[in-house]
C-alpha cells in the first residue's frame, strides 16, 4: 500500500529536494504533503492520513521537537515514524529529538543516499 | 587549510574558525551541489563594504558567539547552483533561486554553527535573509571582527568566485556591546 509521506519544513528548496529524493526510494510513495512549521503540520495531520513524517527542528511558530511532542501525545498520531532532518548540531537536541520518540535523524548538509538509508531502517 | 591568510592580527586570531567556515562551506557544496570548491584569500574586511555580488544570505548566530554568516554571489552562480540544489534549469532568479540561496546560506552558517557550539555552548540561527541587488553597503555592528574568506568554483571561463563573510561577537564583547547599547538608549531618553 502507498505511503503517505509528510515534509515539514520552512524551507521551500529543502522540501522540493526531499520530495525529489522521496521519488527515488523503491519505498511506494502515495502523497507527500509539505508543511511550513509546526502548526501547519498538525492542521494536516488531521484531514489527511500520514504514515511517515520527515521534520526539521528549527521552524517558526511551533518547532520540530514541540511537534515531535504533540504528535507522540496523540493516539492517532503517536505510532507514526518521525525522522527529524535538520542543520542542529546540537547533540541536545538530537538526543531531546530521540527521547520524545523521534525515530532516527538525518543532519543537513545530506546526500539522497543518506535519505534512503534512513527510510529503510525506518519502515 | 589550503587558505592564503593575509599577515593581519584579526586572520591570525580567527585561524580555528577560518578553517571550521572553510570546512562547512566545502562540506554543504560537495554534499548538497557535489560541486568542489576551493579556499582562496582570506582577510579582515572594512565594516562598510560595497557588495556587487548580486546576492547575498545571511544568518545571524545568537549565545556564547554572537554575529552573522553571509554567503554573496553572483546571480548567474545563484541560478547555478539552484539548478543542481533543486535539479531543475533555473536562467533567472526567482523565488526557488532565492530560496536555495538562504537554504545554502543556513546551511553553512549551520555548521559553523555546530563547531562552535563545541567549544561555546548552546547557539540559536535566525531565519536566513536574501537580498538580491547590486552596489549596496553593507555594515555591521562596531563590536564585532569581520572576516571575508574567498572561493573559487569550476576552473577557466567556468570559474565562479564568491564569499562568505563571518562577523564574530565574543561573549565578554557581546557584553560590551549590549552595555554600549543601553548607555546610548538612556541618552536619548
Amino acid at each position: 500500500m502507498p505511503l503517505n509521506i509528510l515534509i515539514v519544513d520552512d524551507s521551500a528548496a529543502i522540501r522540493k529536494i526531499l520530495q525529489r529524493v522521496l521519488r527515488q526510494t523503491d519505498v511506494p510513495i502515495g502523497e507527500v504533503y509539505e508543511a511550513g512549521d509546526g502548526v501547519e503540520a498538525l492542521e494536516l495531520m488531521k484531514t489527511q492520513k500520514v504514515g511517515l513524517i520527515l521534520s526539521d527542528i528549527n521552524m517558526p511558530k511551533m518547532d520540530g521537537l514541540q511537534l515531535l511532542s504533540k504528535l507522540k501525545a496523540n493516539e492517532s498520531w503517536k505510532m507514526v515514524p518521525i525522522v527529524m532532518i535538520t542543520t542542529e548540531g546540537s547533540q541536545n537536541k538530537v538526543v531531546e529529538a530521540v527521547n520524545l520518540g523521534a525515530a532516527g535523524y538525518v543532519r543537513k548538509p545530506f546526500t539522497a543516499e543518506q535519505i534512503k538509508d534512513k527510510l529503510a531502517s525506518v519502515l | 587549510m589550503g587558505a592564503e591568510l593575509m599577515g593581519n592580527d584579526i586572520v591570525k586570531q580567527y585561524e580555528t574558525v577560518i578553517h571550521w567556515v572553510q570546512e562547512a562551506t566545502k562540506q554543504v557544496f560537495a554534499t548538497m551541489l557535489d560541486l568542489e570548491i576551493k579556499c582562496g584569500a582570506v582577510r579582515s574586511d572594512h565594516r562598510t563594504s560595497v557588495q556587487s555580488a548580486g546576492i547575498m544570505t545571511m544568518v545571524g548566530m545568537a549565545g556564547g558567539v554572537s554575529g552573522s554568516g553571509c554567503l554573496c554571489f553572483s546571480k548567474r552562480f545563484a541560478c547555478r547552483l539552484a539548478s543542481r540544489f533543486l535539479m531543475s534549469e533555473y536562467r533567472e532568479v526567482d523565488d526557488d533561486v532565492l530560496d536555495a540561496a538562504a537554504e545554502l546560506g543556513n546551511m553553512v552558517v549551520g555548521g559553523l554553527k555546530t563547531f562552535l557550539e563545541e567549544k561555546s555552548g548552546p547557539m540559536g540561527l535566525s531565519v536566513p535573509t536574501v537580498v538580491c541587488g547590486e552596489n549596496y553597503l553593507t555594515r555591521t555592528a562596531p563590536t564585532g571582527d569581520r572576516l571575508v574568506l574567498d572561493f573559487t568554483c569550476g576552473e577557466g571561463a567556468e570559474q565562479e568566485r564568491f564569499t562568505v563573510t563571518v562577523c564574530l561577537i565574543t561573549e565578554r564583547k557581546n557584553r560590551n556591546y549590549l552595555n554600549e547599547m543601553a548607555e546610548f538608549h538612556a541618552r536619548l531618553v
